[in-house]
């Protein structure tokens, strides 16, 4: 159902915002970690 | 409030208002009034994303949450960035390339013009009454706490609002969220450093956040799989995808924003400047709720933060056994403030033995004092069932108005009433552009100027502030409030997403099949609602399935295979 057209462009910007979600998940396990 | 106070508060709320009509003056066509010219760079198009959706609400109540509840919260926001993502590849480019002023526009290119007009009226009643309720839900606190007349106040919100938005439409709004959000971070910012420097010499950042970990507020992350739990790392990651992408995909407040961008690129980019920092921000505002939490463990807190709530209790048969609650928790503070003292005094010199030692001890007398809130909590519903016995709205507002030094009360005040602003501003605004775009022009017969509908688009800009301070004045009639819009937005919010969703994604899927599906489902969603099979915020969910399955099985027995682009 959810096929990609090719109109559909991946941009280094989407994998910078995710990527550094992911960093922020970490770090607030680290955190969590140190302070909880 | 001293004078400097007000000085502070009225002269950033004018100049606020001042500089939106300044800056948008001279919109005398339907791209100026509407897409703000369609000018708009990609920091302009975050912030005012941002300051659409911090309402002021969430200064007041994000906070007390967290002194509340801990850090966990944040969770909620973790599906965000997935969905901004979503929305930069298949959103923008299409409201770009159709070039539409309103999301509803778009899908009358899609399906057909019922399914558009049927989709404006769900997002018109859902918004209309949450419009009312973002101006009434701070002017109630604030209004219990500083003691300032409730209507008034109300009316005052809403007028300021008006004035700016019908004067200089989407770019009044656009310019002067940035203002806004300077406001409220330069707030928050001067906040959380007063905090740190009221804390006693030697409790350091470190300290505090130990204090905090120890009450169990560091427990920012739970991968437990319990429904029981609202705020899980999954429920945030997949609910809060869902929730953002109906959000910031198809509520118009939002797509007005982006709208407003220049090109495709400066909407992607703003849109991608919120996903990188919406998460931050909120740990930051929480994290400010901590500390306010570290503060209070060696300065007194009342029983509860509402003060109208104290007051109903001590005026009705209950007052003698909710004072004897008061004396016991007047002791178990001694007694806190007591071992936080020594434990601030004794500083470097504390073995961690010790340091042991002082965490269990604070720990267990903060678990009494939560008992002790939970029975103040059952006083207060005990003395009047109507009665705001959950404080968390008023921790943030008692600790500004009590502890923080002139002048930066008045810049606080300020922070609440730039975020009220912020976010009726663009509700107002996308209000009146769909009922103009997708209501008023679209069923007019004959041709009119611009001219004309920034005309009526200014007049119902004016129609939908009245309605949302009439519904804000009134709203105190009834009972829990924001539960109700809250029921409101999800018996329609998951229909709306599944529409769009079909629009994008199933190409195969025609306007009838899509407009049946979307009706009877409203209907099932309804019934659903009113037999109360299901919580009301599985509705959003529900609603979305139900539509896009019902508008496959009726595309597919309708026999009609002709693609649709």
């Amino acid at each position: 159902m959810m096929e990609k057209p090719e109109k559909y462009i991946w941009k280094k910007s989407y994998s910078l915002v995710l990527i550094a979600n992911a960093v922020y998940i970490v770090l607030f396990y680290i955190l969590m970690k140190s302070f909880a | 409030m001293e004078l400097i106070d007000w000085c502070v508060l009225i002269l950033t709320i004018t100049f606020i208002v001042w500089y939106g009509i300044y800056k948008s003056r001279g919109s005398k066509n339907v791209q100026d009034y509407i897409k703000g010219g369609g000018d708009a760079r990609w920091w302009t198009i975050g912030l005012s994303v941002m300051a659409t959706q911090a309402s002021a609400i969430t200064f007041l109540s994000t906070p007390g949450q967290a002194f509340h509840d801990g850090m966990g919260f944040v969770q909620f926001y973790f599906g965000l960035p997935i969905a901004m993502v979503i929305i930069c590849m298949v959103f923008i480019p299409i409201y770009h390339r159709l070039n539409v002023y309103t999301a509803y526009e778009y899908l009358e290119s899609r399906f057909d013009r019922k399914t558009r007009t049927l989709t404006a009226i769900l997002f018109l009643i859902q918004r209309g009454l949450a419009a009312g309720l973002t101006i009434f839900a701070p002017a109630i606190i604030l209004s219990a706490v500083l003691g300032w007349n409730l209507t008034g106040l109300t009316i005052l919100i809403g007028a300021l609002v008006i004035i700016y938005t019908v004067t200089g439409g989407t770019k009044a709004v656009s310019v002067t969220h940035k203002q806004q959000m300077a406001v409220i971070l330069t707030g928050m910012v001067s906040t959380f450093f007063i905090i740190l420097h009221y804390l006693p010499e030697n409790i350091g950042f470190q300290s505090a956040m130990e204090i905090a970990g120890t009450s169990g507020k560091m427990d920012i992350l739970d991968f437990s799989f319990d429904f029981e739990n609202r705020y899980t790392l999954w429920s945030g990651l997949l609910g809060g995808t869902f929730l953002a992408l109906s959000y910031f995909g198809t509520d118009q407040s939002q797509v007005q924003r982006y709208l407003t961008g220049k090109s495709v690129r400066e909407s992607q980019l703003g849109m991608i400047f919120n996903g990188l920092l919406k998460v931050p921000l909120q740990f930051f505002i929480l994290l400010v709720g901590v500390m306010v939490f570290v503060f209070y463990q060696f300065n007194e807190t009342p029983l509860n933060f509402n003060p109208a709530a104290t007051e109903t209790v001590l005026n009705s048969e209950y007052s003698e056994q909710y004072q004897d609650l008061i004396m016991d928790h007047k002791q178990l503070e001694t007694q806190k403030h007591n071992l936080t003292q020594n434990f601030a005094e004794a500083g470097m010199e504390i073995s961690e033995a010790q340091k042991a030692q002082f965490h269990e001890k604070l720990n267990g007398l903060n678990s009494e004092e939560r008992d002790l809130r939970e029975k103040a909590k059952m006083f207060i519903d005990a003395a009047d069932k109507d009665a705001e016995s959950n404080d968390k709205d008023y921790v943030f507002i008692h600790f500004i108005l009590n502890n923080l030094p002139r002048g930066i009360v008045g810049l606080l005040l300020a922070v609440i009433l730039c975020a009220a602003m912020s976010s009726t501003a663009s509700e107002l605004n996308a209000l009146a552009s769909t009922t103009t775009i997708d209501l008023y022009k679209r069923s007019r017969k004959s041709e009119e100027d611009e001219g004309h509908f920034v005309k009526a688009t200014r007049w119902f800009t004016l129609f939908w502030g009245i309605i949302a301070i009439a519904f804000a004045t009134v709203a105190d009639l009834f009972d829990n409030l924001i539960q109700l819009v809250n029921i409101i937005g999800s018996i329609f919010y998951g229909n709306v997403l599944g529409i769009f969703l079909l629009a994008f994604f199933v190409k195969h899927v025609h306007s009838n099949a899509t407009f049946t599906a979307a009706f009877i489902t409203q209907i099932l969603i309804i019934g659903i609602f009113l037999l109360d099979i299901i919580p009301y915020l599985w509705l959003n969910l529900l609603g979305c399935a139900i539509v896009m399955l019902l508008a496959l099985i009726i595309e597919k027995f309708s026999g009609n295979s002709k693609v649709t682009t």
